[in-house]
């Protein structure tokens, strides 16, 4: 037998048992995955996207002093600014967006100063933010201050922490004895949500 | 003796012989690979998420390349491209891409759709994708460096693959970025939170509308797999906080920003330990991932596609100890981004990446590094590793930019492996480079009037497998601002090892260069 004959009968021999294992010694293949490890996570019946109830905020209604507000026919001014958060932005009746004070960062005492031009009686503020959910809760903690002369002020309310609430309307309220004031001033010493004072929008009301 | 007839006979029965045994020995191997495949598929774990029932199926109107004016761009259920894992239908959705390789000054450029599906698994997931309306001429899914093989009946317009690793995948039709499919292959999810449990936000599956989930201190966001939110999530001064789930967040209804008002799906400035894990955000109204004067961060397996103006993906804006990894970031505009724009940048990591830059950069150092005006400004030890960039149509792949005065130094670009080269596309030819190393003064980005210094730089092992052999460049402003201590290691492009800068297209300032490598 020559080579060629013994090569022949190697590859014959090879070819059939590839064939074979390939047809018969091969398991047949699973197809399809065990369905009892198949999870599939249903969602609700909708019809269209819904307000999830979780967030679905309650009414809230603003109980504003009496009067009229008069914060917008004076003059505005703070002790520091942060970029273009300028202190006019809290009497342009605007709440939204980027109207509103910023005071420069870690610069507290941060004073926020509205000038009536006379002496006018006031009984209550408003102090508001953005009422959007966007500006989340927080704490600033500053006292009330009114002055005839802009130099001297003596303190009306003393220094306590507020807390700004989107759920009820990023804004407090304070009602006080009526003053005769030219002058109004918030002294802010904290902000839990930025690095210095916030006011979006500043009202004084007056009867 | 035998005859000369006889030996050619058995010469020709032994080719013959031999013939035959390739088929069959591609028979049996493909025979193996079933009940190998099947093997795996007997262990198989798969968990499917039906998508919102309200969400509008995707009509050929709604696939229209126009601007978000003038079609609807809300994210739908897809119905040209049909996904089954291991035999089952996986829903898809259809959310919108951009492809335009130039800045829109108007705010509203054309804006396509591509189709994106996900779904958990552990061992083994068969992935077979039909596709009608594309007759398929070439397929290819990335990562190609997994070297999946796919297997295509062009008849039945189907293409199919099996997956064993948890990861982000992208099967590209015909070497066109039109109608992509993006799959997210998580691994099974590990210890989700339930309804009710303490300090957890829980957003169930289905389709919702928040206006905003602001997170305060120790809070958890659920975003369970199913859900489709529409809102932002931002934390604000605020500790330990973790956003996480396989759910979406989606920008659709919300108006592109136009430079004006930007809501950033996820934002969380002044904050410390934040984690952000795994859910998918679509569609934000301007850039997507933001985090500002924050500390001690991780950003973790995390799906971002942004279609709209300056739709940066990740950017991480005067941060320190931040890690990011795992994450799929296709965006319209830089995906990965460090500046300073108040203090300083330090030890920010990204690893095992992949990213898809339709506009912009890959990953960008600046320009901004001093927007704050701080003194001794720097941004150091910023490090980005294991990063697959499937596609870069525009701007460099790898940049660092200094516009203002502060010291960059210690950055690592470590075995990036860039799929397809394309920079220069579009208005992008200003800076068609595929490494760039710039110390500028710009009226778009400085605000310091001093200009700033760039040193310790390395740039080892990045592979350009396909596309464009583009040049790079080196240039510091002037010779007190310079850029120093430059490495470039292991540079491979289009299958060429690049060992000087010459033949790697270098561009290099001579006077505003000190001490740079390459080998």
């Amino acid at each position: 037998m020559n080579i060629r004959r013994g090569i022949i009968v190697l590859l014959t021999g090879l070819l059939t048992s590839i064939t074979l294992y390939g047809f018969i010694g091969i398991k047949e293949p699973i197809k399809e995955m065990n369905a009892a490890n198949l999870k599939v996570v249903e969602v609700p019946e909708q019809t269209q996207s819904m307000e999830h109830p979780d967030f679905i905020k309650a009414v809230y209604e603003s109980v504003l002093p009496e009067g009229e507000n008069i914060a917008m026919h004076g003059k505005v001014s703070a002790n520091s600014t942060s970029g273009v958060y300028a202190p006019r932005k809290v009497i342009d009746g605007n709440v939204n967006g980027p109207s509103y004070w910023e005071a420069a960062k870690d610069s507290y005492p941060n004073l926020l100063t509205i000038n009536l031009k006379e002496a006018v009686p006031v009984h209550g503020i408003r102090i508001r933010l953005c009422p959007l959910d966007l500006w989340g809760k927080r704490t600033q903690s500053f006292s009330v201050k009114t002055s005839d002369d802009g130099e001297y002020f003596k303190e009306l309310i003393p220094l306590k922490a507020y807390t700004f609430d989107p759920k009820e309307g990023n804004e407090v309220i304070l009602i006080f004895d009526t003053q005769q004031t030219q002058y109004v001033q918030l002294e802010f010493t904290s902000n839990s949500g930025a690095s210095g004072a916030q006011v979006a929008e500043f009202e004084i009301y007056s009867k | 003796m035998l005859s000369k007839k006889n030996i050619i006979m058995e010469n020709i029965l032994i080719g013959f012989l031999l013939i035959s045994l390739i088929p069959a020995a591609l028979y049996v191997k493909n025979r193996l690979n079933e009940v190998k495949d099947g093997n795996m598929l007997k262990d198989a774990k798969l968990v499917l998420y039906e998508g919102p029932k309200s969400l509008k199926d995707a009509a050929p109107e709604d696939l229209k390349s126009t601007s978000e004016k003038q079609r609807d761009f809300s994210l739908m259920r897809c119905t040209d491209t049909e996904i089954k894992v291991n035999g089952y239908g996986c829903y898809v959705y259809d959310t919108n891409v951009n492809h335009t390789r130039q800045w829109v000054s108007n705010f509203m450029p054309p804006i396509s759709r591509t189709p994106i599906a996900y779904f958990d698994f552990e061992e083994a997931a068969m992935i077979e994708i039909t596709v009608p309306n594309i007759n398929l001429e070439n397929v290819k899914i990335s990562p190609v460096s997994y070297g999946l093989e796919a297997k295509i009946d062009k008849e039945k317009h189907t293409v199919a693959f099996t997956v064993t690793k948890p990861d982000q995948y992208t099967v590209t039709f015909n070497d066109s970025p039109e109608r992509a499919v993006h799959i997210f292959a998580n691994a099974i999810e590990e210890d989700p939170p339930a309804e009710g449990d303490e300090n957890v936000i829980y957003i169930g599956p289905g389709e919702w509308d928040i206006e905003s989930i602001i997170l305060e201190d120790n809070q958890t966001l659920y975003l369970a797999g199913g859900a489709v939110l529409h809102g932002i999530v931002n934390g604000n001064y605020a500790k330990n906080i973790t956003v996480r789930g396989r759910g979406m967040i989606d920008g659709s209804k919300l108006e592109g920003w136009k430079g004006t008002a930007a809501y950033i799906p996820l934002k969380f400035d002044n904050c410390e330990n934040v984690t952000i894990k795994d859910v998918i955000v679509l569609n934000a109204n301007a850039w997507v991932c933001q985090a500002f004067s924050s500390k001690k961060g991780v950003i973790d397996g995390i799906k971002i596609i942004s279609p709209r103006p300056n739709g940066d993906g990740i950017t991480l804006q005067s941060c320190t100890d931040y890690e990011v990894k795992n994450c799929f970031v296709r965006s319209w505009d830089d995906s990965l981004v460090v500046k300073n724009y108040a203090g300083n940048s330090q030890n920010i990591s990204f690893k095992n990446m992949q990213l898809w830059t339709d506009l912009a950069q890959s990953m960008e150092i600046g320009y901004e590094t001093n927007k704050g005006n701080q003194p001794n400004a720097l941004i150091k030890d910023i490090f980005f590793e294991d990063i697959t960039v499937l596609n870069n149509f525009h701007k460099p792949v790898v940049s660092v930019h200094n516009a203002d005065d502060a010291m960059v130094s210690d950055v690592l670009f470590k075995n990036v492996i860039v799929e397809n080269a394309q920079m220069g596309s579009g208005d992008g030819d200003v800076v068609p480079y595929l490494i760039d190393m710039n110390i500028a003064q710009s009226s778009n980005w400085s605000t310091t009037k001093e200009r700033g210094q760039i040193r310790n730089i390395t740039v080892e092992n990045i592979k350009v497998l396909s596309g464009k052999f583009n040049p790079s460049r080196i240039k510091g402003f002037d010779e007190q601002h310079t850029i120093e201590n430059i490495q470039i290691k292991d540079l491979e492009i289009l299958g060429e090892k690049i060992i000087d800068f010459e033949k790697g297209k270098f561009e290099i300032d001579e006077k505003s260069t000190k001490h740079l490598m390459i080998e």
